[in-house]
């Protein structure tokens, strides 16, 4: 398959400014580009608005979508968007068709077109994630080009979900549309929307709504964008364009040139190939000189047969999040923002396999970026004007439970569930706590559903759902707790559930300066009983959460730990499936944490007993809850004793440290070890 | 049917001011007092005073006139931002506890502006109402389809409310899951804390239940509703609940009535705290919608620009139909349906900065310097420059007869702010960052404008604007121009326009409940033949009504129904309400003409290419609107005193314009403005409590009525329609 890397791997970056852009530039008057930059933005939220509205994709709802306009030549201009994600994945498509389509006479591009994609080669994170793209004409002449996107719980692939566990190529995936043009004339093709359904047969009411919604809200911007553009001209949104491009990256390249040079490291693993157990490594050489950053993967694992990779695109676009979320939170949301950054993302890795590999659980893979880049940001805006956003961020997964099924209702349905994927902690900063269950670190604005929306559309009942008790990092401040939750199937004879996560066995998330990391979670599932026969007797020992359930199990059946990512599976009615999330980093040195924090945690449930004694060395009173300061100042020094004890020079460190090596059945898909360079072939039929 | 009356008092309790408007036999008068916090009737009755005095009659005798006083307040909001609420204790669902604590997860964003949503490294919870401690579980359970899945442990609960009496609890909140398709759980809850703990044992404790405070789906902000309600239950009626003392013994007769945020009115007794959030803003919209119609304007913007605030409200094609679904109160989401107002920082206060990091780019607002320490010009320890700032140095606002007079500003102080942080930084002269400052603030108001309108699937250039409050005649012309709006009306009281607002609103309650139906079924296609289960429903909401206002002493044949159904194609979450063209069902042909409506809204929100009937479209909610007409106020005319307002002139000042500069500019007071008076800009007509700028390429006539009516002239941008003067349809000469 012939692939335009160069297009690709170069399609981020803006275009430099031409002479005629600069022009238009000079011609702005004073206000036009506060006043216009912001309409943009709002024209944008208006398509993005629409199309959450109109749509049905859980995901819609939990902000994993964008609607934004682009330059003539597909650069970046403002985007209203639930994930940082797509501030990258629109502009590679429509530089694909501006190269290969425009003057393609079987093809071209005219008003009223309307293309389509989600071949994620073309730019995107994984064909879940589907792009309505125009072009935006005023008169015959091309002006601007909008795109609205969002991701979809199913592409028909071998699995259910969209995110397929046990791909071993992309042609396990399901559909992946190239760069197509799906209507004309402002009209949709019915002939394409019937092949489209015919593909995503497991869910083709979601298909068919959700690509109506994204058409309708791209639609809706190009005429906003019209409408403009006749008042005032079209060099004038030109001029803008350019602005709004130049002043974000000149104010990225100031902020970067303020902060100290050097040069910082971290490095995390992932547990799973999707098919299979195995440590996979991902370092980060974080590089700062002058006025330019250089993100440096090199070290990565290696590619392998399963579907935890990302392709290159992909990778960058989930280092965006991090930047637009923390260093350059307070920036306008365009293509310069990326302008001072480089990156080095080795080909071959798990951060850009071939394009035969499986990389439908890309967001899972390339999610390893988000405490790798939350560390070294945080090393390098400690000492700056920045202090303040000094974040371990989250370990987000991207991950949750996929169900399929014919529901109550008699409809086929398959999607996400949309409360654990919006259930994650946030790390703990320099100044304080991390916060609990706050959301979906990929798209952070996303809302969970309340109980009664999801056991309305599908066929469950939850058994319980709350803050997950010790699922946080401890430390001086302490990591945002998870959840813990968990479903049983009702309604319905059987469902089928899969779901992802890359780590169950070994955090990929480190806590900051000496704070502990998250805590993992195992998958969870209790077969052969019927838990409504436990309910409806009235048995009032029914568990609360996971260290209930684990810990006595009074429902019967067959209890099973597992990884979280498992491939689909059937559950019947009346069985029990978890799909609790882990929390947040913690920040700083647990002996430091205010022993009156300490057993506020405990009386509300984010730490057990043993954690507030044994982890943070408090003594306090189980009755009344006060703290005894001279029983907690004399654990906290036996505890700095001990861990003197065990203190060791460096050489003597190392000598013990470098002999270490996991069990080679951990290391199957590793690569050499220690430097994970690629040591055998992957075979792809 | 409307009801003669001779007098009417409308107050609205602001947090600043007391607004009121008073008519007495078709005399009106409007004024203002200072809010007395500590004791809310003390402004209230100052103001009604203030207002008898200017009728010429004693108190006493226009108390014993009046028909009916309504009132509007900011009080329950006071209260939940101060944390003013009692010790309460939540019971939830076993194993869901930490609902009102998660919030949907991005709790700790809702009610913040997106600058602070996007900073994740400083994002916090807001603080509970009620904690972790006095939240807990239950061991009950209901499903989706109303059924028993875990019957209730009484057992349990007793020891748990205990529990909570022990932690020394003064009432409680039940929300359960699916309560609002069965509430037995609910209501048993409340029977056995009322039979074990009596008003005689501890005093009253109340007890709230989900299903009966907002019986709707979906639990978290159904539980938030019930939540703010019993928050706020005690300290409003404490409050309230003798706010008419004082009147009833000087001779009035009839209840107080509240103005509810759903556009209509009740008595306390019959009032939910929640209710009463943002009344003010909703009677000034009803206001607008009233005059709108009166006027014969279909399409109205009514924007208030204050000191802080920048408020739009909607009328489209005659009405305010637009509700906010869960809105957020405070910080809470809540289900509460609310007529949709929508407010952004941007005022008379709000602070001009250089953003350096971005290229040197001016940003004005959202932080605003308040009322104190205020703009510079006040010289009351205000360095930063304002919007007011800018008004002073473009010699738009007189700095001797700001508030006529009461206030002096310092031109001096307003320059060197703009010039030490905008124009310096800038490198432009101090009256061009003025006009900049100006320019952005307008932008971002005629922006918000123009948003609201597109998103409700309308076009700004099919509406006139009301420009309200006391800086929006200032600023109006500018953002009338980034909104693509070309006439703007403003009315006397414009000041006091929400007390106006309230003058003319109904008595209405609205009754809501969820009732999943799927209209058209997403298998089969075929229309529902459930017709009891539609019929039931509304059934149920009617008779509620006819029971409360049949309490409240109203005959029934006066009630005037509107039902409206929250619906949706199939797998959708968000519903699109719409009115049914039927109140009950009995064929298809109903069922078709309840589609159609449904249809048609959607379409025109949103697209019609969205139109997805394949998918099944389903009833959701049902919301039952029972009104009670009450008579508005009727405006007088006067005959038109000619074009010239010479009489008017009092002078000329210099005034910065841009693509003018300086420029000498006639100056006029506007309470020697007559009828059919015409101004043609640059101009400037100073009131006692604003200043009317007509920039230039606009111009200022005088009403029959005593409106201004500011029109474009220039056309080269911007296209006009209907530029000429209306008369209001319910008006007399």
């Amino acid at each position: 398959m012939s692939v335009d890397l160069a297009l690709i791997n170069e399609g981020i970056k803006p275009l430099a400014a031409s002479p005629e852009e600069l022009a238009a530039v000079a011609e702005l008057s004073p206000g036009d580009y506060e006043i216009y930059s912001e309409m943009l933005t709002i024209i944008a939220q208006e398509g993005k608005e629409i199309m959450t509205k109109m749509g049905i994709s859980a995901m819609l709802h939990s902000g994993d979508s964008v609607a934004a306009i682009y330059t003539v030549n597909g650069d970046l201009v403002t985007a209203v968007l639930g994930t940082y994600l797509h501030c990258v994945t629109g502009q590679i498509p429509i530089k694909f068709i501006l190269k290969y389509w425009r003057d393609n006479p079987t093809v071209g591009v005219r008003p009223g077109d309307v293309f389509y994609c989600n071949e994620a080669i073309y730019g995107g994170i994984h064909n879940p994630d589907q792009f309505a793209i125009m072009p935006v004409f005023l008169g015959s002449e091309l002006i601007a080009w909008t795109v609205v996107g969002a991701h979809q719980a199913e592409t028909g692939g071998s699995e259910p979900g969209g995110e397929i566990t046990t791909a071993r190529s992309r042609h396990d995936e399901g559909m992946k549309l190239t760069p197509i043009k799906i209507g004309e004339n402002y009209q949709l093709r019915d002939d394409l929307l019937k092949m489209m359904e015919n593909f995503i047969s497991r869910a083709p009411r979601m298909q068919v709504t959700d690509v109506k919604a994204r058409v309708s809200a791209a639609d809706r911007v190009r005429v906003r964008l019209q409408e403009l553009a006749a008042k005032k001209g079209q060099r004038f949104l030109v001029g803008l364009f350019r602005k709004m491009i130049m002043e974000t990256a000149d104010g990225a390249r100031a902020r970067i040139r303020s902060w100290n040079d050097g040069t910082y490291r971290h490095v995390v693993f992932l547990d799973t190939t999707g098919f299979d157990a195995g440590l996979i490594r991902v370092p980060l050489t974080l590089v700062k000189r002058d006025d330019r950053i250089t993100i440096d993967f090199t070290g990565t694992s290696p590619e392998h047969e399963g579907s935890f990779q990302s392709l290159a695109a992909g990778t960058r676009a989930h280092c965006a999040v991090n930047l637009y979320s923390f260093p350059f939170h307070d920036f306008p949301i365009s293509a310069g923002m990326l302008e001072p950054i480089d990156f080095i993302i080795p080909h071959g890795s798990i951060l850009d396999p071939d394009t035969e590999a499986a990389i439908s659980c890309s967001p899972l893979a390339a999610s390893a970026v988000f405490p790798l880049l939350a560390v070294c940001f945080s090393k390098l805006m400690f000492d700056s004007d920045q202090r303040s956003l000094v974040c371990g961020f989250a370990s987000s997964n991207s991950a949750a439970p996929m169900i399929s099924a014919t529901n109550q209702h008699g409809v086929r349905i398959t999607d996400l569930m949309g409360y654990p994927l919006n259930a994650w902690g946030l790390s703990a900063r320099s100044d304080r706590d991390g916060v609990d269950v706050f959301g979906f670190p990929h798209c952070p604005w996303g809302k969970q559903p309340d109980i009664e929306d999801v056991e309305s559309e599908f066929p469950v009942l939850h058994l319980y759902q709350r803050i997950g008790k010790n699922t946080c990092g401890f430390g001086k401040y302490r990591g945002g707790a998870g959840a813990a939750m968990a479903y049983i199937v009702h309604h319905v004879p059987y469902t089928v559930w899969t779901s992802t996560m890359k780590e169950s066995k070994i955090p990929t998330h480190a806590g900051l300066f000496g704070g502990y990391s998250e805590t993992v979670i195992p998958g969870i599932r209790l077969m052969g009983t019927d838990v409504f026969e436990a309910l409806a007797a009235g048995q009032s020992d029914i568990p609360r959460d996971d260290i209930e359930l684990l810990t006595d199990n009074t429902l019967g059946g067959e209890l099973f730990l597992e990884h979280q990512t498992r491939a689909a599976t059937i559950m019947h009615r009346g069985e029990l499936i978890g799909a609790s999330t882990q929390g947040g980093g913690g920040y700083g040195d647990v002996l430091e944490r205010d022993p009156l924090a300490v057993v506020e945690d405990l009386r509300r449930g984010i730490i057990t007993e043993w954690v507030a004694h044994n982890v943070y060395c408090v003594e306090y009173n189980r009755k009344t809850w006060a703290v005894s300061e001279l029983g907690t100042a004399a654990l906290r020094e036996k505890e700095r004793d001990a861990r003197r004890s065990r203190g060791k020079g460096w050489d003597a460190f190392q000598r013990e440290w470098n002999v270490l090596r996991p069990d080679a059945i951990a290391l199957q898909y590793y690569g050499t070890w220690p430097d994970a360079t690629k040591n055998r072939e992957v075979v792809r039929i | 049917m409307e009801r003669v009356m001779s007098a009417s008092i409308d107050i609205d309790i602001g947090g600043t001011f007391t607004d009121c408007f008073a008519v007495l036999n078709g005399r009106q008068v409007w004024c203002k007092t200072r809010t007395s916090t500590y004791e809310l009737s003390v402004g209230m009755n100052e103001a009604i005073a203030t207002a008898a005095e200017r009728l010429g009659v004693e108190l006493d005798s226009l108390l014993a006139q009046t028909d009916i006083i309504r009132y509007s307040t900011t009080l329950a909001m006071n209260s939940l931002i101060e944390r003013k609420g009692p010790r309460l204790g939540l019971l939830m669902t076993d194993g869901t506890e930490d609902t009102t604590l998660i919030g949907r997860g991005t709790q700790w964003a809702d009610g913040l502006p997106v600058k602070y949503q996007r900073n994740l490294a400083r994002i916090d919870r807001p603080i509970p109402l009620i904690p972790k401690e006095w939240i807990v579980g239950i061991k009950e359970r209901v499903d989706s389809q109303g059924s028993v899945v875990r019957p209730l442990d009484e057992d349990d609960l007793r020891s748990k409310i205990q529990y909570l009496v022990d932690e020394g609890v003064r009432g409680f909140v039940v929300s359960f899951l699916w309560s609002f398709l069965n509430p037995q759980h609910e209501q048993r809850v409340r029977e056995i804390i009322e039979s074990e703990y009596p008003a005689t044992y501890l005093g009253a404790m109340p007890v709230f239940i989900s299903s009966q405070i907002a019986p709707r789906i979906f639990e978290y902000p159904r539980t938030m509703m019930t939540v703010l309600n019993a928050y706020l239950h005690q300290s409003m009626y404490e409050e309230l609940s003798g706010i008419g003392d004082e009147l009833r013994r000087r001779g009035y007769r009839q209840p107080m009535m509240m103005i509810h945020n759903t556009g209509g009115m009740a008595s306390v007794l019959r009032t939910s705290a929640v209710n009463t959030y943002n009344g003010g803003p909703v009677a000034g919209l009803m206001g607008s919608a009233y005059l709108g119609a009166q006027y014969g304007y279909r399409n109205v913007v009514a924007t208030d620009m204050g000191g802080t605030s920048f408020d739009i409200g909607m009328v489209a094609e005659g009405s305010p139909r637009f509700y906010q679904f869960m809105p957020v109160i405070d910080r809470w989401m809540v289900d509460a349906t609310i007529m949709d107002t929508h407010s952004i920082g941007a005022g008379g206060g709000s602070i001009a900065r250089v953003n350096r990091l971005v290229a040197n780019r001016l940003e004005v607002g959202p932080e605003s310097a308040g009322a104190l320490p205020g703009p510079a010009a006040y010289s009351l320890g205000g360095t930063e420059p304002t919007v007011t700032d800018a008004d002073v140095v473009l010699g738009y606002i007189n700095p001797d007869y700001f508030h006529g007079g009461a206030i002096k500003l310092s031109r001096r102080r307003a320059e060197q702010a703009i010039d030490r942080h905008i124009a310096q930084p800038l490198s432009v002269s101090v009256e061009d960052a003025a006009l900049m400052i100006r320019r952005i603030v307008d932008g971002n108001m005629g922006q918000a404008i123009w948003r609201e309108t597109v998103l409700k699937g309308f076009d700004p250039r099919d509406f006139i604007m009301f420009a309200l409050g006391g800086a929006g005649p200032t600023h109006c012309c500018g953002y009338a121009g980034a909104a693509e709006i070309s006439r703007i009306v403003m009315f006397p009281w414009s000041a006091t326009f929400c007390a106006f607002g309230s003058s003319t609103m109904d008595i209405v309650h609205l009754y809501e409940r969820s009732r999943h139906i799927y209209l058209l079924d997403p298998v089969t296609h075929h229309y529902t033949q459930d017709f009891a289960a539609f019929n039931d429903t509304v059934d149920g909401l009617l008779a509620s009504a006819q029971r409360d206002f049949g309490g409240e002493g109203y005959d029934p044949a006066d009630i005037v129904f509107q039902l409206e159904l929250d619906m949706k194609f199939g797998g959708q979450l968000n519903v699109k309400r719409a009115v049914s063209p039927v109140m009950k069902v009995g064929s298809q042909v109903d069922l078709e003409a309840v589609r159609s409506a449904f249809e048609q809204e959607y379409a025109d929100a949103y697209s019609p290419l969205g139109l997805n009937p394949d998918a099944g479209i389903e009833i959701q909610n049902f919301a039952l609107r029972g009104t009670i007409l009450r008579a508005k106020p009727e405006l007088s005319a006067s005959d038109s005193a000619g074009e010239d307002p010479a009489d008017a002139h009092v002078g000329e000042r210099r005034a910065y314009w841009a693509d003018v500069g300086w420029q000498a500019t006639r100056v006029y007071k506007e309470d020697r403005l007559r009828p059919g008076n015409l101004i043609v800009g640059p101009a400037i007509v100073e009131a006692e409590d604003t200043t009317i700028v007509i920039e230039p390429g606009w111009r200022f006539t005088v009403g029959l009525y005593g409106e201004g009516l500011l029109e474009r002239v220039r056309t080269d941008d911007l296209p006009t329609k209907n530029s000429s003067v209306r008369r209001p349809k319910g008006g007399s000469q």
